[in-house]
């Protein structure tokens, strides 16, 4: 479960759509408080955005966004100069549902990898915003799962997202 | 044809956002009976309720607990069976976790909701549910009702707050000030009846919905609505014309989740 006040949500989602010079998508990071759910669930409490610098992107026209090791270093020191979470975030502004590309996929595993290396007592998460929906994963303390969570974001409406019946 | 065709107004995906909304009720008394037959009857399919309390085995409880028969009084059936029948009559699956005890005994699965209703007495407990809230981003509102005695004649008061993360909370709104005054509840003997708890609960409903399906977009900040029996309405409290350009300082953003960790 990720909550993200529909303000922090919004000053996202509008970094995120600045053009780069020359990187096709941008990258960012939520860093919130972890919250203790049942039965060992965890959830994240986003309370502030850390965009990724202009200059912490590397060019490859292969990827959408190519970060450098000092960006990810930048959200490593954070988490744990504040003992936060940190949730990596970018867009995909296609219609439709929103999923994971492989690019994103074996992109979650390096950075989750790091943030757990940077600080493991806490959960973790990679998300991609849509333009109606986002999608989510977790990965708890103590586990080697990237478990999907739901994303709230919490304004007018009350927007629920990634659940399912 | 489903059983909330009827209900499509609220918008093409009101069906299932309602279906997946988790909602939490704490207090399964006169609102909050109320609230669990109606936000199961609209499609409320996760419910997280609370109450350590049974039906009275004098029968107090028949005049406006929902739910509730004679059977009930005989076997003392804790409340939240009460409301667990009700549920399960018209969901046969979706979840419902109960809790008979205090939420502050067992408040893991309140922190899983989207939204809580606290139908709860007294000034403390609003005060530590909302707070509760607050820490984990969670929208609360809060209804209740009482009487009081207006130059002798009785009148019935009540209210619905929406308490929402990043807006008013219920300090702002003076809520909490307004408990504290001596007139509020003097009529004597607890007193409570069902119409205004319906009112209430339906109002609170409403609200909720609007939160979720945003299907008359009128709804966009924190809501102190009053019900006054002397007038028979529901109306915005006059003083939210002032209050809306404020910003709460009681529950800033930093003082969310976890105050340490479990291990």
């Amino acid at each position: 479960m990720i909550r993200i006040p529909a303000a922090l949500h919004a000053e996202a989602v509008h970094h995120l759509h600045q053009e780069h010079p020359f990187a096709g998508e941008r990258v960012g990071f939520l860093l919130g408080r972890y919250a203790e759910l049942t039965d060992h669930r965890w959830g994240i409490l986003a309370q502030r955005y850390l965009p990724v610098p202009d200059d912490l992107y590397l060019p490859n026209p292969k990827v959408g966004a190519a970060l450098s090791g000092t960006a990810i270093r930048m959200a490593m020191a954070e988490s744990m100069r504040t003992d936060c979470s940190v949730v990596h975030v970018h867009c995909h502004d296609c219609p439709g549902p929103v999923f994971f590309s492989s690019t994103d996929l074996d992109g979650n595993r390096e950075v989750l990898r790091s943030l757990r290396n940077a600080n493991p007592r806490v959960p973790h998460g990679a998300l991609v915003f849509g333009p109606t929906e986002a999608i989510a994963v977790l990965l708890a303390p103590g586990s080697t799962m990237h478990v999907p969570s739901p994303v709230s974001i919490v304004g007018f409406p009350l927007r629920l997202w990634g659940r399912s019946e | 044809m489903t059983r909330f065709n009827r209900q499509s107004f609220l918008g093409p995906d009101s069906e299932s956002i309602l279906a997946n909304s988790r909602i939490g009720v704490v207090g399964l008394g006169g609102g909050g009976s109320h609230l669990v037959q109606q936000l199961a009857h609209i499609g409320i399919r996760h419910l997280v309720v609370y109450d350590p309390d049974c039906i009275d085995p004098e029968g107090s409880n028949l005049n406006r607990t929902v739910g509730a028969t004679e059977d009930d009084v005989v076997q003392e059936t804790p409340k939240i069976e009460v409301a667990r029948r009700l549920f399960r009559g018209l969901h046969a699956t979706g979840t419902f976790v109960a809790s008979q005890r205090r939420w502050q005994d067992d408040p893991l699965p309140l922190r899983t909701c989207d939204m809580v209703f606290g139908c709860v007495d007294g000034i403390h407990e609003r005060h530590q549910l909302e707070a509760e809230c607050r820490r984990y981003m969670i929208p609360y509102i809060d209804l209740g009702m009482d009487v009081h005695s207006d130059a002798g004649i009785p009148r019935i008061c009540g209210q619905v707050v929406l308490s929402m993360p990043g807006d008013l909370c219920l300090h702002c709104l003076q809520f909490v000030e307004r408990l504290s005054k001596p007139k509020y509840g003097d009529a004597g003997g607890h007193p409570q009846v069902i119409w205004p708890n319906g009112i209430l609960a339906s109002t609170a409903v409403g609200l909720a919905t609007e939160l979720l399906c945003h299907w008359s977009a009128t709804v966009t900040g924190s809501q102190y609505l009053v019900y006054d029996s002397r007038t028979r309405t529901v109306a915005e409290d006059p003083r939210m014309r002032y209050w809306r350009s404020s910003t709460c300082t009681h529950y800033p953003l930093a003082a969310t989740g976890a105050l340490h960790l479990p291990f």
